[in-house]
Formats: C-alpha cells, structure tokens, sequence
C-alpha cells in the first residue's frame, strides 16, 4: 500500500500537481441477512482501489480505479491532474487554499477485543435465526428481519506534504426487526441498529437474544394501541430516537460546506448562516451542550486522522445553548476564519473525494443523576418516544418532523398506555429552544449511524451521535394516520 | 471485460467450483461527475471501478462474495468465498436455484457521445452558466455527469448476458438571497440534455421565487410538476411487493385486481419503450429477463412484483421489481396546466420524501427550489415553504388533471399532476 501510495504522490507531483494526497485503500465488509427462517444473504465482500485527489491552479481533480498496481497508481495520478486542469477553467477567483496541518507519520487502529471475521459465519447465523425463531413463535408476528454486519477498512494515507497514515477502522452493528399484521393494521418493532467501531464484544454485549420476545410482543400490542391526541404536548426522548434528531437537525446543520454553498444542488444549505458564529446565535436553551469528539472511545468517527491527513480532534458545536463552530475539511475552514480544519473530511470508499462529514457529535448529559422516570415526572400530557421511525427535514435544516418506533403516552407524570403512529413536527431552534431537562451520565448512548448520504456522487459515511434523554415541552404531535 | 471475458470466466468456474450452481455479476463504471457550487466547479470526480459478485448454490445453501479483483486468481478467491458463505449456512427453506438460459428484450442505451464526453468540454459549459448565473447575481450549484456502465451476467446453467449503456445528467440550483431555482435531465444520450435551457429554467423559477410570503398550512389545489410526481412515486413502488400483500403489511394486501385509483392512472414497466428504455435483465432475481408487466390499468391494480421464491410458492408469474415504468398522462403542457387553478398552489420539486404510515401509504416531505400560489390561472407569488402529509393512493384516486408525460431520473414517463386537496401539514421560515 505505502510504495503504491508514494508512486502516485510522485507521479502526480511530477504532472504537475500542487497538491496531491493519495488513499489506498481495502475494505473487507461481511453482511448477513436473515429473513423468516431463511438465510437471505451471506455476503463477504473485498473492495480495493487507489484515489488521487489534487490541486492544481486552486482547483480540484480527482480519478479513482478498483486495482492496486503501481501503473494503475500511474495511470489515475496523471489523470486527476488532467481533471484538475479542467476544474480550473471554472476557477477564475476563490481558488482552494487548504488549511495548514503539520504531516503526520502515524498508524491508528480501532481497539478489538474480538475480531468479529473470527467469529464463524455459523455462530452469527444461528443467532440470526434464533432470534427470528422466537419473534416468529410470538403470535401475530408475520415477518421477522436480522441482519449483521463486519467491516474491516484498511486504508494508508500519504500526501505531497509529507503525511503518511495508515489506518485500520473495525465497525460491527447487528438490528432486527419483528412485524405484526391484524385488525387492518400493520405495525413493526426494532432492535435498533447500534454500530461502532469495536470488535464482536460490541454484538455480545447488546444481548440481542435476550429482547427478541419483547421486541415482537411489542410489535404486536401496537396493532391494539391508541392513536395520540394531536396537538402541542411534552415529549420524552431516549437516545436512540434522539441520535436523529441530533443528526438531522444539528449534525448536518452545523456542516461548513453546507453553510457556504456546496452541497446546494443536492443535500441543502443550512440555516446556520456564518454571521450566526459571530452574533452568538442561540441554537437551544442553556443546558443544551453539543460536543463533536473524533476520539469518542468506539465512536463511529474515531478514525485517528480524517480522510485528508488532519488528526482527530474534540471541539464544542454549541455550549450553553449558544453556538460555538461547525465540522470542516482542510478546504473550508479557511473561508469561515480557522486556522486549522476540525478534521471532518470522510469518503466512502476509494473511489470517493473527502467530503465535509458530521462528526461524532453529542448531546451531554446533565451533571446530576436525573433519571427517565423523572423527566417525566412534571409532564401532565405528554408522549414518551423511543427509537427511530419517520424523519424528514428541509433542506436548510429547520422544518422536521420524525415518527419512532415506540409509544407511550405519558399522564400526570407516569408513563401510561401504548400508543402509535405518533409523529411530531417543529423548527429546529424552537425544539432545542423546548429542551427543558436532561438526564444524568447514566443514560447517555452513543447511538450512531453507517448510511448517512450526502454529496454528488452519493456517498454514505458513518458517525456517532450520542445523547441522554431529553424533556422537550410544548411540541406539535401528529397522528401518523388519516 | 466483455461477452467473450464473461464466457470465459464461467466456464472456469464450471471446472473451479466444488458446489452444484455458481453465476457471476459483474458491474463496470467509467464516470466523470463534474461539481460545480458557488460559481465553479467543487469536486470533479473520474471513477474507473470494476466489481465482481459471484453466487454459489448448493444442496439447498447459497453464499455470495464481492470483489474488485477480476483477475483469474482474484476470480477464484471470490469463488471459494461465496463457497465457505454457503457452506456455512443451514439449509435455505425458501431455496430456489438458479435461472437457465433467458432471453433478452433487445434495448439500446448506449450513445457513444455520451462515454466520450470530454470533461473539459463539461467544464466549459459549466463556465458558461455559472458566468451567467453571476452576471444576474446569482450563485448556481450542480452537477454535469457523463459514463459508460455494464452488467455481465453469466450463471453455469447457460444463462449469459451483457447490457451495456450510457448516462449523462445535468442538473443546476439558482440561489438569490431568498429563493432558489432548480432544473435537472438525465438521458442515456447527452445531444438529449440542453444545459443552457435547464439554467434559465432555473434562473427563472429562482427569480419568481424572490419575497416568498407564508402561506396558512392546510388542504389546497395542488398542481405537482412531473419531477415532484416522480419523487413520489418511487416510494409507491417500493411498496408494490407481492409477498408484503399477500402477508398483510401492505397497503396493497387484497387490493389485487381491484379499482384503487383513478381511471386516468395506468402504469407500465416495459424496459423497451422507445422514450423510456431500460435495463432489460432483472437483477433483484438471479438476472432472468425482464418483460413488459403493466401494475395498473385504468385504476385497476393488475400487478405487484415478486421474487423468484415467492411467485413459485404462490404459483404466479414472476413480475420484476423495476423503477424503469411509464405512466400515461394528459395533453397539457404544465403552463396550461396552471391556466386551470383558479386558487392553488405549484409544487416544483419535492425534498427528502419519506414513508410516515406504510399501510395507508402516507408520505412527507417538502417542497423545494420553488413553491407558487397560482390564482385564476396565473402564478401570482412564491410562498414559504411546507411540508406535507398525504398519501398518494388517496389523491390518485381523483386528480383533477394530468399533463404531458415526461422522462424523469433518467427511468420514470410520468405527467406533471393537479390534485384537488394536497395536504400542507406544516411550514418552514424561508
């Protein structure tokens, strides 16, 4: 990998380049899916390529291809110079100057216990199937989902500044799902996907054959639940659910490509104007603290280094309610007056550019031990959410409105009867604005995401996004049904 | 990689596999996709990827392995992968082995202008439009892609084929300080795509959307172009699955058959229609042909698709998944369209769609680029953006009027479409 990563370095350097960085790159990602009692898909998947990205006159080329030899290392290298020099033509002014970053000589490997590829296909398949026997043996369950997943990206980094990294990030996540059908209604429960980058003690510890009756006894009691009253009401939120909202409504929010124009053709904008940095804009109430931490122990982004050299980093999004800074690569941070990229470029694969990516980005707990139970403690009518459902956002991140996965109706400060089809719907800086209470450590998650899609060609990135529960007063709640 | 690489490789996987059955798929890409945002290009990504799936089946068991590597040791690795994979597995009781020989609908997508486009001529019509988006204060975003794609399907039952195509997109945002203003067009033969009309067309929608005003959420007169249409009924046929029905978590469970929408609403999956061709081998199922399957006549679901499993259990016809259809629409150009609103609204594209109830088939989303109130068939202003909660089997069932049919994402026919009572559930600030 090094000498292939060096031969393209050179070779674009020499086609004249004035900025080259060079991945090579491996993934070997193993996927299984079980549906019913059947085994789907057992898939085990290798997918190698070199990508040269370069600057060239202030403007970016970049070519990619699936080999690791030293002429195809050649070949792409010269040709993402060509690309550049076509990119200039466009590029009469804002020519690409990157943010400085010292090189890095380094290797950085996600911490495994267990290897997850040593664990045999038999052993995650009997689990698989275990669990949907049991969801199926529930009565009224008409269909039952699992899935598992390995990935192992090897990846070595080398640029024309002298950075040469080399990176191994190990990722498992398992979910599944029970469906129940009766009474004209159809309704699902998930065991929530839980991805990060740890081996196969991550999977054992999730203790996924333990829930699997409850998930589906679940499922089938929300074919009798109530639909919500509709109207402004008190929400509870646990992690899992709230890891979307964070997403969606912060997460790419505070993007810095986004703020500046980049991703207006596609992914949307952001309300999170530069001028909003300055002005001390007021993104929630106090106790709301976001912190992005690309070292999070097991974090979704905890890479060591980003996509384009820069070291993982820990920084505030927002504190005390005000906001503090975005996520950036080496090419935005200079337009919004850093001096040093946050370290948030992310490809997808080989054959991707960096792009600017959410980090591992949480919501802090409170610093008391306060419990679910006494969030909900003051809530006369109110609706106790878990996990994720429908979501949908505009595209500059203000109007959103999600679903869940699971109901309760909340009354005088208990949780009460089941309910579904429950959405709610609000404007971004109002919610967090509504954010009245938040738990203590003890109920903090770093839930996270492996399908977040962004950028033209799509790409897909994976980031965690922790958080406690939450208290949010006076929402406007929907019934999901006409 | 061509049919003659494909024949070879199979027949060494005939005399390399240790299990009864093995195909082999493969995918090659050779794209550019130029990126332009703040009036210059962005990104400007070359790929050149090759990858190799290969499926094996054995007494009952099947595996499957994904690489990069075609060459002939890369090839066998791949093999004994997809064989560990199945060795591994118990046996399948939803089995179903592997295809024979098929035979092909003849569909022709590939335009040699469009793999040959030079990326430095892309780069100077993005020069052009983004000169222009700047001489009328404007700042433009979007894309110009270009390639050349193929699919080689070979299995050890005689099943061998190849579809090779073209692509190219172009599409472009116009943003003022308060609006902003989109086109985009995808066709298999770039002398199809004119970028310069899809910018004024952007630049004009950008334009008319100065000053939007908030307008109360509610029920009102929808007028859907057919690219908002198109972004919803993808999500419609997703839910078309025959399995899901016949076990009771579908919309369409015991609609088969039966008058669900309008009689002005018919749809057909037919990879060889001239103005909306298609990839002609079915991938979700083991790469047996597609063939013209009509899912609604007149109102009337006709068909759902299936997987090869599910339509042998059921003793039915296998249809194909496919968002390659046509829909039949109206006469009326979308100006003319607008001249029948006495008060309503026009949609010009919809964003980040999704599923809010699966069984009654309610969706939201917003609008986006573009969200007018057309009073006595005139558009008199552009209004705040909002979101929406509505089910598309419920406002089919009625719609007021239908336009002309045009190509949308490069695989959908569809008409631009007047409903009578859209449901705006809510509204954003800008």
């Amino acid at each position: 990998m090094k000498e292939l990563a060096e031969r393209a370095v050179e070779t674009a350097r020499l086609a004249g380049a004035d900025y080259a960085d060079v991945r090579v790159l491996t993934v070997h990602d193993q996927q299984i899916y079980v549906q019913d009692l059947s085994p789907k898909a057992i898939q085990d998947m290798t997918d190698a390529g070199i990508g040269v990205r370069v600057l060239k006159d202030g403007a970016w080329g970049f070519a990619s291809i699936s080999r690791h030899d030293k002429r195809s290392a050649e070949k792409v290298a010269r040709e993402a110079v060509a690309v550049a020099k076509a990119s200039a033509l466009t590029v009469w002014k804002d020519k690409v100057t990157l943010a400085p970053e010292p090189a890095h000589k380094d290797r950085f490997e996600t911490k495994v216990k267990i290897d997850p590829f040593s664990i045999p296909i038999q052993d995650k398949l009997a689990i698989l199937l275990q669990i949907n026997r049991t969801m199926l043996g529930v009565g009224g369950i008409v269909k039952a989902f699992g899935t598992m997943r390995a990935t192992l990206r090897h990846q070595f980094f080398a640029s024309t500044e002298g950075s040469q990294i080399e990176t191994l990030i190990t990722t498992v996540n398992a979910s599944y799902m029970a469906t129940a059908a009766g009474k004209g209604d159809s309704q699902t429960r998930t065991f929530q996907e839980y991805p990060m980058n740890k081996g196969w003690e991550h999977i054992l510890a999730q203790k996924l054959e333990e829930n699997a009756r409850r998930i589906a006894e679940e499922a089938v009691a929300k074919l009798s639940a109530a639909y919500p009253a509709e109207g402004k009401m008190d929400l509870i939120l646990n992690p899992s659910h709230l890891s979307l909202t964070i997403h969606e409504s912060v997460g790419h929010a505070t993007e810095l490509d986004r703020v500046l124009g980049y991703e207006a053709n596609f992914a949307g904008t952001s309300f999170v104007t530069l001028d909003k940095k300055a002005a001390k804009f007021r993104y929630g109430s106090d106790i709301v603290n976001f912190v992005a931490d690309n070292n999070l122990p097991g974090g979704l982004a905890s890479t060591g280094y980003d996509d384009e050299g820069v070291a993982c980093q820990r920084w505030d999004i927002i504190r005390n309610g005000i906001f503090k800074n975005y996520s950036s690569t080496r090419e935005v941070a200079p337009l919004a007056g850093y001096k040093r990229s946050f370290g948030s470029a992310r490809a997808d694969s080989y054959a991707s550019m960096p792009i600017n990516r959410i980090p591992n980005l949480s919501l802090m707990p409170s610093p008391k031990s306060i419990s679910p139970d006494d969030l909900a403690a003051d809530v006369k009518n109110g609706v106790w959410i878990e996990g994720r459902g429908s979501w949908s956002i505009d595209q500059r991140r203000l109007n959103f409105q999600f679903g869940g996965d699971m109901f309760y109706e909340i009354r005088n400060g208990k949780k009460a009867r089941m309910l579904r089809d429950v959405i709610y719907t609000s404007i971004t800086p109002e919610f967090w604005g509504a954010v009245d209470r938040i738990s203590g450590r003890k109920y903090w998650e770093a839930r996270g995401f492996r399908n977040c899609g962004k950028g033209e060609p799509m790409q897909v990135a994976q980031m965690t996004n922790g958080g406690p529960w939450i208290r949010v007063r006076k929402i406007k709640v929907l019934r999901g049904k006409k | 990689m061509n049919i003659d690489w494909l024949k070879e490789t199979i027949k060494r996987i005939v005399k390399q596999k240790k299990t009864q059955e093995a195909s082999i798929l493969l995918q090659v890409e050779n794209e550019n996709l130029s990126r332009f945002a703040e009036n210059r290009i962005t990104q400007n990504t070359t790929r050149h990827r090759i990858n190799l799936y290969v499926k094996v089946c054995h007494e009952r068991r099947s595996g499957q392995a994904e690489t990069s590597d075609v060459s002939s040791r890369g090839v066998l690795s791949a093999l004994r992968k997809a064989e560990a994979a199945a060795t591994a597995s118990p046996k399948d009781p939803e089995f179903i082995a592997l295809p024979g020989k098929q035979h092909y609908l003849k569909v022709e997508r590939f335009f040699p202008q469009t793999a040959e486009l030079p990326v430095d001529v892309k780069a100077r019509v993005i020069r052009e439009i983004t000169a222009e988006a700047a001489s009328r204060k404007m700042k433009a975003a979007g894309i110009y892609r270009s390639g050349d794609y193929a699919l080689l399907v070979a299995n050890t039952k005689g099943l061998v084929t190849e579809h090779r195509w073209t692509q190219a997109e172009f599409s472009i945002t116009a943003q003022t300080a308060d609006s902003t203003g989109s086109a985009v067009a995808e066709e298999e033969n770039v002398a199809k795509i004119n970028p310069q009309a899809l910018a004024i067309e952007a630049f004009r929608t950008a334009e008319m959307g100065r000053n939007p005003k908030e307008l109360k959420p509610g029920t009102y007169k929808t007028l859907l172009t057919a690219r908002a249409f198109g972004e919803i009924m993808p999500f419609v046929i997703y839910q078309m699955d025959r399995r899901a029905a016949d076990e009771g978590r579908s919309f369409f469970t015991a609609k088969l058959d039966k008058k669900i929408l309008s009689k002005k609403i018919s749809m057909v999956a037919d990879p060889q229609t001239p103005t909306n061709p298609g990839n002609p081998i079915d991938l979700y199922n083991d790469g047996v042909a597609r063939k013209e399957a009509a899912f609604i006549q007149e109102g009337v679901l006709t068909n759902l698709w299936t997987m090869r499993y599910w339509a042998k259990r059921q003793r039915i016809p296998l249809v194909s998944p496919s968002f390659n259809f046509s829909m039949v629409g109206g006469t009326r150009s979308l100006d003319q369209m607008i001249k029948r609103i006495d008060r309503g609204l026009l949609v010009m594209h919809l964003w980040y769609i999704r599923y809010v109830n699966p069984m009654e088939l309610i969706l939201t989303g917003t609008s986006r680029d573009g969200l007018f109130l057309v009073e006595n068939g005139k558009i008199k202003r552009a209004v705040k953006h909002m979101r929406f909660n509505d089910s598309p089997m419920r406002f089919l069932r009625n719609p007021l009027s239908m336009g002309v049919p045009e190509r949308r994402g490069g695989a959908m026919m569809l008409p631009s479409v007047l409903v009578s009572d859209f449901n705006w559930a809510s509204t954003t600030t800008f």
